[in-house]
């Protein structure tokens, strides 16, 4: 599997961050000057399979970026952009979170036109999506915990026996 | 931004619609809330199911916004879109955010726009990529990244950095080891002592060979850093003479 995203993760070009799960990198076509991408490390492809820490994070970094922008570029706005599979524009099979400086005037296209849309449209739209947000707000919890508490106890332990030993050999 | 007092941020919160559109107090058509955001239909969707998340603290734009607030909402994004795309039978979703006027930012109340898309709905945002020459990218990239760095700290994981942390890493387990060997020499002690002080010349032969191993390998180790250190003793003399 070809994927131009992890490669450019190995090679590290143009790479401005990266830290355990995530890499932010200059697009190697931008379409404004400063385009950057936010990515997962691990290869993933929709928005939906990234885990919840990641994409916490992914969306933190992201705003520090659009921050570094806002000074080292002196530019007006940023726009945060996933564009979620093809019929949304997506270009590369690996996740991207977009952060796209904007210029007054810069003549990019990243508006839209509302649509008329009648009421029982908008209710019967409103009925279909409160019907699965049950799981909304509840997040994977992280595995690793009970691991790390593990380490410390095992020590202890063998603390204690060796104490212990110590004190029936004294009488 | 800044200078805004206690006062004025409640006079904005109370003319800002979005403000109350989160505290309920215009309605809206609701899909999820918790204690941080609210999610409700935009009133002029792109496409039926648009959604704007709302946090429910007034912020102009998202840079204002605590890390713990923006790391929700992403959470909230993943989420909400894998409902639009369960409930309308979607292709793909549009996760947008824009900060300022030149962004196309529109209301004085920072949102998410959660879009709805299918094949051929004619709804806009292209990102289209474009050629840059090489110096404008290197430019742009030294530029950034410094401040990058000012935002979120050394740039972590690139080469440089990578080999300085594994040799402080060598280091630690070196001393580590030493630690040991000092523990296995007392409880050997101790050992030959509880069987009746037989033997006491063999651990005391024990210990000075222990011993002078663990002065090889300091001196082998001084001999080491002494060598990487070269080039920048160099500078520390140039210093020196300099001052």
């Amino acid at each position: 599997m070809n994927c131009e995203i992890c490669e450019q993760i190995k090679n590290k070009k143009g790479v401005l961050y990266q830290d355990k799960n995530i890499t932010a990198m200059l697009a190697p076509k931008p379409t404004a000057a400063g385009h950057v991408y936010i990515v997962p490390k691990k290869h993933v492809t929709i928005l939906e399979q990234i885990p919840d820490k990641i994409i916490g994070e992914m969306f933190a970094k992201a705003n520090k970026i659009s921050m570094a922008c806002f000074e080292s570029l002196g530019v007006q706005g940023t726009n945060l952009l996933i564009q979620n599979g093809l019929p949304a524009g997506q270009h590369h099979n690996h996740c991207i979170l977009h952060v796209i400086p904007r210029r007054e005037n810069d003549g990019l296209n990243l508006a839209w036109q509302p649509k008329q849309i009648n009421e029982e449209e908008m209710s019967t739209a409103e009925i279909k999506i409160k019907e699965n947000t049950s799981q909304v707000g509840v997040f994977e919890k992280e595995k690793q915990k009970p691991i790390k508490i593990k380490e410390p106890e095992e020590i202890k332990d063998k603390e204690k026996e060796e104490d212990y030993r110590l004190k029936e050999r004294i009488p | 931004m800044e200078g805004i007092t206690p006062e004025q941020l409640a006079q904005i919160q109370q003319q800002c619609i979005f403000c109350q559109i989160a505290s309920g107090k215009v309605a809206s058509k609701k899909i999820y809330e918790d204690e941080k955001v609210v999610a409700v239909l935009d009133i002029n969707p792109a496409n039926p199911g648009h959604l704007l998340v709302i946090t429910k603290k007034h912020y102009f734009v998202m840079p204002q916004m605590p890390d713990d607030e923006v790391e929700h909402v992403g959470k909230i994004a993943k989420q909400l879109s894998q409902v639009l795309l369960k409930a309308l039978k979607l292709e793909g979703t549009t996760v947008f955010i824009a900060n300022g006027v030149a962004a196309g930012q529109k209301a004085q109340h920072f949102m998410m726009h959660i879009i709805p898309r299918k094949e051929g709905d004619e709804v806009g945002i292209q990102v289209q990529p474009k050629q840059i020459s090489e110096t404008d990218y290197d430019k742009i990239y030294q530029a950034l990244s410094q401040g990058i760095k000012k935002n979120l700290g050394d740039i972590t994981g690139l080469e440089k950095k990578s080999e300085e942390k594994t040799e402080e890493k060598e280091s630690k387990e070196k001393i580590s080891e030493e630690e040991t060997e000092e523990k296995e020499i007392e409880d050997a002690e101790i050992v030959k002592e509880d069987a009746e002080e037989s033997k006491p010349k063999i651990v005391i032969d024990e210990r000075k060979k222990k011993e002078k191993k663990k002065t090889e390998k300091k001196e082998k180790e001084k001999k080491k850093k002494n060598k990487d250190k070269e080039g920048a003793s160099l500078d520390d003399i140039a210093k020196v003479l300099g001052a």
